[in-house]
This record gives C-alpha cells, sequence and structure tokens, in this order.
C-alpha cells in the first residue's frame, strides 16, 4: 500500500480505531494483521518470503539465547546466511549470473547460470537488516531473544516501517510493543503534522522533480550540460524529499499509534563534509553500517591505510544493498573516495583556512563546506540514478559541454511546473530551518492556537492542490 | 478547549475549506472561455446549437475544421472532439450536449486504430470535474474510475492526473484572465509537422507485427454510443481518420479493426466511412504532425474531402436529416 494514496488515507484511520478501542494484550495481534494487509497490498504471496525469514530468525534468536557459546555462533551464522541467501536469491542472483556469464565470455569460456524472473519482494532489503540486527543483538548479548513469536514478526513487520524503513534496532522498537499507549489527541495532531510534512515532501517536491529528472536520465543525449546540471541537482532533491517524505509519514503514522521510530535524516544537505552528510544522511543504514560492518572490520582506530580500506568496503557494501547493478558499486565507492580523501586533506584544507583567517564557523568556510559537499554528492548521485555505467559517464562528461541557459521545459512538465518546484524547495529549506533554530520554534509554539493553525491549513490545501498525483506513483527506495 | 476538540474542529475546517475550494475551483472553471475547455462550456451553456455535430478524441479535435464543412453542406457544424478521450467520454459529452443543446441533424463519431483497444486513463480529468453533478454527463461518465472518485471526494478530480494545471486556468478565468482564443467552434489545429526522424523513431522503436487489440468492452462502449444516437433518432457517421500511409502498411490487423468498426456501425443503424488510406491526405508526410494525427494543413485538406462527401451524400437525400 503506499503511503500516498487514496487506500492509506482510508487504512491508516482504521488501523488506529482498531488499536485504541483493542484491550492491550489484542494490539500487537491487531498491528501484525495489518501489517500483513499493507504489504499484501502489493504481491500477496511474498508474504511467505517474510514468513519463512521471520520463521528462521525468531527461532535462530531462542536458540543463540540457550545454546552454549560454540552452538550459538553456529546457529548466528545460519540464522545470517539464510537470510543473506534469500536476499541475494531475489536480488542479486541475475547480477551475478550476468557477471559471471560476461567473465566468462572475456576467456571464452560458456558459463551460464541460471537467471530468475522474478520481482524482488519490497523492502526485502530493510527487512532482512532489520532481523539481521535482531540476531547480531542477540548473539552480541545485547538483547534478550523476543520470546512472543506475535511480537517479534509484528517488530519486523511493523507497517510504517515495513518496507522502506528507517531501519529499527530491537533495543530501541521492540519494547515499545509491551508498553501500553492511549489515546491521546495532542499526539494524533502531532503525527498528523509530520504526515502532511512528508506528503508535502512526496507529492509537492519529488513528484514534480521526477517529471524532469526522468525525462532527462532516459535521453541525456538529447539534452546540453545545463539541462543535465539541473537534472543531476534535481534528483538529489528529488530523492531527498521522496525517501525523507516517506520517513516523515513512516514517523508520523507510527507516532499517532503511540510508537517512537528512529529519525532518518537531519537537514543532510546543509552538511559542511562528506563525513557529516553521511552522518545526517539515510541515518539508521549509516548506523547499521557502522555498528554492523566498520566497526568489526576495524573502524578508523587503525591505521590510515586500514581505515581507508574500510571505509572502502563498507561504502561499497552501502552501494551493492542498494541495487544489484555496477552504477550502485560506483555510487558507494565514489562515496567511500570522497570520505577517505576528505579525511586524508583535511589538515591541508584547516591550514589553508587558518592561512586565510577563516575560524572553523566563519561564514565563508561553512558556504563552501556546504557547497563543497553537495556537489560531490550531485556528482556521486548521477551513477546512482544512471542505469548503467556508460550512460552515468556519458552524464559526467558532458555535464560541463554546450550550457544554453534557458527556461527548463520537457515534454511532462514546463517551466511553471519547475518554478513551482524551486519555490516548494525553497519553503522546504525554511521550515528545516525554522526547525533547527530552537528560539524560533519556541517563538512559533507561542503563537495561539489559530494562528497556528492558517500555516498547516494552507500547507495541506497546498499539497492537495499543488500536489503531483498519478495512479503509478511510488517511492523510490521501494525499489530496494 | 482540549485537544481532542481541537483535532476535530481543525479536522472539520480542512473538509469545509477543502469544499469550498472545489466549488470556487467550480465556478472558475466554468468561466473558461476559451480552448477545449472554452468549448465544452459551450456545450454546457447550451450556446451551441449545430446542425453537425463531430465527436471523438484528439483525432476528432484536431483534424476535423467545422467552417469548411459548414460552407460546404450549409448545416452548423461543432467539433465536440476531446483530447484523450476514449469512446466513454465521447458517449458522455454527446450526451450531455444532448441534453444541454437542440438535438443535432447528424453525429460524426471520429474512429482510428485506438478505438477499440483503450484503457481506462483519462487525460485532464479536471477539464470534466465541473459537469460531474450534471447527471446526463455522470450518469455515462461513471464508469471511468477516476471520474466516478472525483464525484465523491472534493477536489480529487481536480489533482489527480493534473500535470497541465487545468485548475489554475480556472482560478485565472475567476479574476476574468482569459487569454485569446485558439480554438474555433471546438477545433483547434496542430501547427507542426512530421519530420523523416519521428518517422525512423516510431519505426525503430515497434515490435513487429504491429497489430491493435479488438477488446469487448471498447466495443461493447462504440455500440452504445451508436445505439445512443440512433434511439435519439439522430442519423451518425462513423468516420475512419486517415493515417500516414507508411505507418498503415505496417499494421498487421487494420482490416479487422477496420471490419469490426463497420459490422459495429451496421449493426446499430450508423454508415461507416474507411477513410483511413484517404488519397491523397494520407500519402504526404506533410500532411501529419505525427503518425496518428493531421496537422493544419492535412486537416484543411481532410475536412474538404469529408464536406464534399457529406454534402453528395446530404444531396442525395439518402437519409432524412430534419429535427
Amino acid at each position: 500500500m503506499l503511503f500516498n494514496s487514496l487506500a492509506y488515507a482510508a487504512f491508516l484511520p482504521v488501523v488506529l480505531a482498531g488499536y485504541f478501542v483493542l484491550p492491550h494484550r489484542w494490539r500487537t495481534v491487531w498491528l501484525l494483521a495489518a501489517s500483513c494487509v499493507f504489504y499484501m497490498v502489493y504481491k500477496p504471496v511474498y508474504i511467505v518470503v517474510l514468513g519463512g525469514l521471520i520463521t528462521i530468525d525468531y527461532t535462530a534468536g531462542l536458540c543463540i539465547e540457550r545454546a552454549s557459546r560454540r552452538w550459538a555462533k553456529c546457529f548466528f551464522w545460519i540464522s545470517i546466511s539464510a537470510t543473506i541467501a534469500v536476499l541475494g536469491i531475489f536480488k542479486y542472483s541475475n547480477f551475478i549470473a550476468h557477471n559471471v556469464g560476461a567473465v566468462g565470455g572475456f576467456f571464452n569460456l560458456h558459463t551460464t547460470l541460471p537467471t530468475f524472473r522474478w520481482a524482488l519482494p519490497i523492502g526485502l532489503s530493510f527487512h532482512t537488516f532489520q532481523s539481521m540486527a535482531y540476531v547480531i543483538e542477540v548473539y552480541r548479548g545485547n538483547q534478550r531473544a523476543e520470546r512472543n513469536p506475535i511480537v517479534y514478526a509484528t517488530y519486523v513487520m511493523f507497517f510504517p516501517q515495513l518496507v522502506a524503513g528507517p531501519i529499527e534496532r530491537p533495543g530501541h522498537l521492540l519494547q515499545q510493543f509491551r508498553e501500553i499507549h492511549r489515546f491521546d489527541a495532542a499526539r494524533i495532531a502531532s503525527g498528523m503534522k509530520r504526515i502532511a510534512f512528508g506528503l508535502f515532501k512526496k507529492a509537492v517536491i519529488a513528484d514534480r522533480l521526477a517529471l524532469f529528472v526522468n525525462q532527462i536520465f532516459a535521453n541525456p543525449a538529447s539534452f546540453n550540460g545545463f539541462y543535465l546540471a539541473i537534472a543531476s541537482v534535481a534528483f538529489c532533491y528529488q530523492i531527498y524529499c521522496d525517501f525523507s517524505g516517506y520517513t516523515d509519514i513512516a514517523i508520523g503514522s507510527a507516532e499517532m499509534l503511540g510508537f517512537r521510530l528512529v529519525e532518518n535524516f537531519d537537514s543532510p544537505f546543509a552538511s559542511r563534509s562528506i563525513s557529516e552528510f553521511w552522518r545526517r544522511w539515510h541515518m539508521s543504514l549509516s548506523n547499521w553500517f557502522r555498528d554492523y560492518v566498520f566497526i568489526p572490520l576495524g573502524g578508523s582506530r587503525t591505521t590510515p591505510l586500514l581505515t581507508a580500506r574500510n571505509y572502502m568496503i563498507t561504502f561499497m557494501l552501502a552501494g551493492l544493498w542498494h541495487g544489484a547493478n555496477w552504477t550502485f558499486i560506483v555510487w558507494g565507492a565514489l562515496n567511500g573516495g570522497f570520505l577517505i580523501a576528505g579525511r586524508a586533506l583535511k589538515l591541508y584544507r584547516d591550514r589553508l583556512a587558518e592561512a586565510f583567517g577563516l575560524a572553523p564557523d566563519h561564514p565563508v568556510r561553512v558556504a563552501f563546506g556546504i557547497a563543497t559537499t553537495f556537489t560531490l554528492f550531485c556528482v556521486g548521485m548521477i551513477f546512482f540514478r544512471s542505469k548503467d555505467l556508460s550512460e552515468a559517464v556519458y552524464f559526467v562528461t558532458h555535464l560541463y559541454r554546450n550550457w544554453y541557459i534557458t527556461p527548463i521545459n520537457v515534454y511532462a512538465a514546463d517551466f511553471f511546473q519547475f518554478k513551482i518546484a524551486i519555490a516548494a524547495i525553497l519553503l522546504l529549506e525554511l521550515v528545516q530551518f525554522i526547525a533547527r533554530k530552537p528560539k524560533l520554534t519556541a517563538y512559533w509554539d507561542a503563537f495561539p492556537t489559530p494562528a497556528r493553525w492558517v500555516p498547516y491549513m494552507a500547507l495541506g490545501l497546498g499539497t492537495i492542490l499543488f500536489g503531483v498525483y498519478f495512479a503509478e506513483g511510488t517511492f523510490i527506495y521501494f525499489q530496494f | 478547549m482540549s485537544a481532542l476538540r481541537k483535532l476535530a474542529l481543525f479536522l472539520a475546517a480542512g473538509v469545509v475549506l477543502a469544499c469550498g475550494l472545489h466549488l470556487v475551483l467550480d465556478a472558475g472553471m466554468r468561466r473558461i472561455r476559451y480552448g477545449a475547455i472554452g468549448a465544452f462550456n459551450r456545450i454546457a451553456d447550451g450556446r451551441v446549437n449545430a446542425d453537425i455535430v463531430i465527436t471523438g478524441s484528439s483525432r476528432a479535435y484536431v483534424q476535423y475544421d467545422p467552417d469548411i464543412i459548414q460552407a460546404a453542406t450549409r448545416m452548423t457544424t461543432f467539433n465536440a472532439g476531446r483530447d484523450g478521450a476514449n469512446t466513454i467520454i465521447h458517449a458522455g459529452v454527446l450526451r450531455y450536449y444532448l441534453s444541454q443543446n437542440r438535438k443535432p441533424r447528424l453525429i460524426i463519431e471520429n474512429a482510428d486504430l485506438h478505438s477499440l483497444s483503450y484503457g481506462y486513463d483519462l487525460y485532464g480529468p479536471a477539464q470534466y470535474t465541473p459537469y460531474l453533478h450534471d447527471q446526463a454527463f455522470y450518469s455515462v461518465v461513471k464508469r471511468m474510475p477516476v471520474l466516478q472518485k472525483a464525484y465523491y471526494l472534493p477536489l480529487y478530480g481536480y489533482v489527480v492526473d493534473d500535470v497541465q494545471f487545468d485548475h489554475y486556468l480556472g482560478l485565472k478565468a475567476l479574476f476574468g484572465i482569459q487569454p485569446s482564443e485558439s480554438v474555433r467552434n471546438g477545433f483547434e489545429p496542430v501547427n507542426h509537422g512530421y519530420s523523416e526522424a519521428l518517422w525512423n523513431r516510431w519505426a525503430g522503436k515497434q515490435q513487429k507485427p504491429i497489430s491493435f487489440m479488438l477488446l469487448p468492452y471498447c466495443m461493447e462502449e462504440m455500440g452504445w454510443l451508436l445505439e445512443d444516437a440512433r434511439t435519439r433518432g439522430i442519423p451518425c457517421i462513423v468516420v475512419f481518420s486517415p493515417v500516414y500511409h507508411r505507418h498503415l502498411v505496417e499494421i498487421d490487423n487494420r482490416s479487422q479493426v477496420v471490419a469490426t468498426l463497420a459490422q459495429l456501425a451496421r449493426q446499430h443503424g450508423a454508415l461507416f466511412w474507411d477513410l483511413s488510406d484517404l488519397s491523397p491526405v494520407s500519402e504526404s508526410k506533410d500532411n501529419f504532425a505525427d503518425w496518428l494525427h493531421l496537422n493544419q494543413h492535412g486537416a484543411t485538406l481532410f475536412s474538404k474531402l469529408v464536406a464534399q462527401r457529406l454534402a453528395a451524400w446530404i444531396g442525395s437525400g439518402e437519409l432524412d436529416l430534419s429535427r
């Protein structure tokens, strides 16, 4: 079920009503049933895949806790291998078969691995990472194994974050299913505000920018460098608004039920360096990779060379997590490279800034840091968005050629649409700026209720009127 | 005031505002006096009352010049073709036309290769939204899911699938902003031409053989439209309009589509003219804007040929065209 659909607008109130009407002992069952309905709207049969994974990881958790250290390790690896195998079969088997075939062909060997035509179950990457986090935490002794299969199943299938995160840790979410959540109108209102803001990002900005981005990326050879540059910047805002919009709706929906989900974004485009950027973008995934890949590899408390290796492995795996395509691996490698270079050059950058008398918080230095970080991110995202490496290379090598600055106009949307997107982005940045300033938010909260209603109402109606709504509209991160 | 009351009041205010805004947009859209929406408003206001009414999709909208047909037949003519419309919309527009205007003497329903193979998606639902509460129109078009939802949900019809911002035109009209008219009696010609590069792109994209589906529900809906005209005693001609001849030979089941349409027309008492390969219109790329739509030059040529045929046919006294 899509968050930006009429079906969800009907589904959420029904779930809320049922949840608060039912006695506490039935609420988790109700949430599990709702989550199954939510997931099965996409393709009902894939619930079997999730069911299989839930059974394996739930059982593994109990076995790991009860078994001796040696057997616990054995159960741990069985669980992790099974989870990765399911992800591998659905997501990476065709990619591996294709590349093995290509390498074999290079050496004149006819190696053909079987390929499959099945689609990737929606949200499988998110689900598997949340499951793995549970098993790892139980294995490390940081988390008690969940006895109640209903509670465990609901933890990994909780509908607000089932298909695109945030990726929750058991220590944060699991115990919340045991808490008694009473109906709280103020909390409902707060959740609704979050949902409205998420819909604004998704429908008004992301889906509008998609009209331009999709067409330019579909056929970059038809556009000049100016259009390519605009498309690469527009895609960064599109994916940010698409994914953070989804996250806002997820967090808002959970909040209405009384649950607290972790934040996934913290104004990432205000970051002054790539390392800061990755602490503020898709935080639940970044933290997952930090805790379960980067630190076990040795983290940054080792030699510079090994630290660089750890960064590179972590980022390339993060790239591969996004999709079975070389474009994602290169995207990960690029970001790893940016981060390594940023760390290596930090000393020289600081010295240079000092030579010009620029303190770390000097506006020029801040602006330069933000602009550089955003530009590097945009270049990386060209690989993320392109359908193959040759297209990405074409895009990058033509970014700076034939700049004819004209009003942005494509077949699917005209300049008026583009102007609306720009105005909406400016509004978004303004709201995010205010949200980062506690004094301003306190000032805003002191306004009388009717005065605060006006912008909320305007946001709601503006989203309805200026949103781009298509029957087939979906979220970018659903494919991962 | 408790938080629950505040919440309920806020939601109620939101619903009232949405409904109010919907009514404002309805009023604005109905005031538009130009373009395709302006033409539809003329139908809605009962200001057309033509002798000959042409219905169809974009092919009708850009190909039939009512002035040329009127000059040849001495019968007032109006083009009620709608861009991106399927047969359900043609039927709805016709039914609405008949409820608001004097009964025409003749209906021309334009047909083409897509006539029996369309889906239920709709281009620009906003242009129809202000009229959904008119039962003559809604009783027919409610078969389109998007319009059915638009009937019940405020603002839905104005925002879904509306990247053209039709509702914005309505707001402008409400403040008296009306650009100059580009549509003459419902006809809006296309001025650009068709190039060899476009033809090559089309030919390169197609998986051959190209065939068009003959979907039972599309046949049923075409039959319904023709039967509606027959029931009301209005003669009807189904005209299969020209297709660029190099495309036409690529279509595997053209004869099957034509035969099915001819049979449908016969079955429901309508006349069928197959002008898909009409010489000299379909022979030259210069007459086309793309492979399926004539440009202004082609539309003039085609309208003249249709007008001559009509004049000859009317002159023969074959059918009673009195109201």
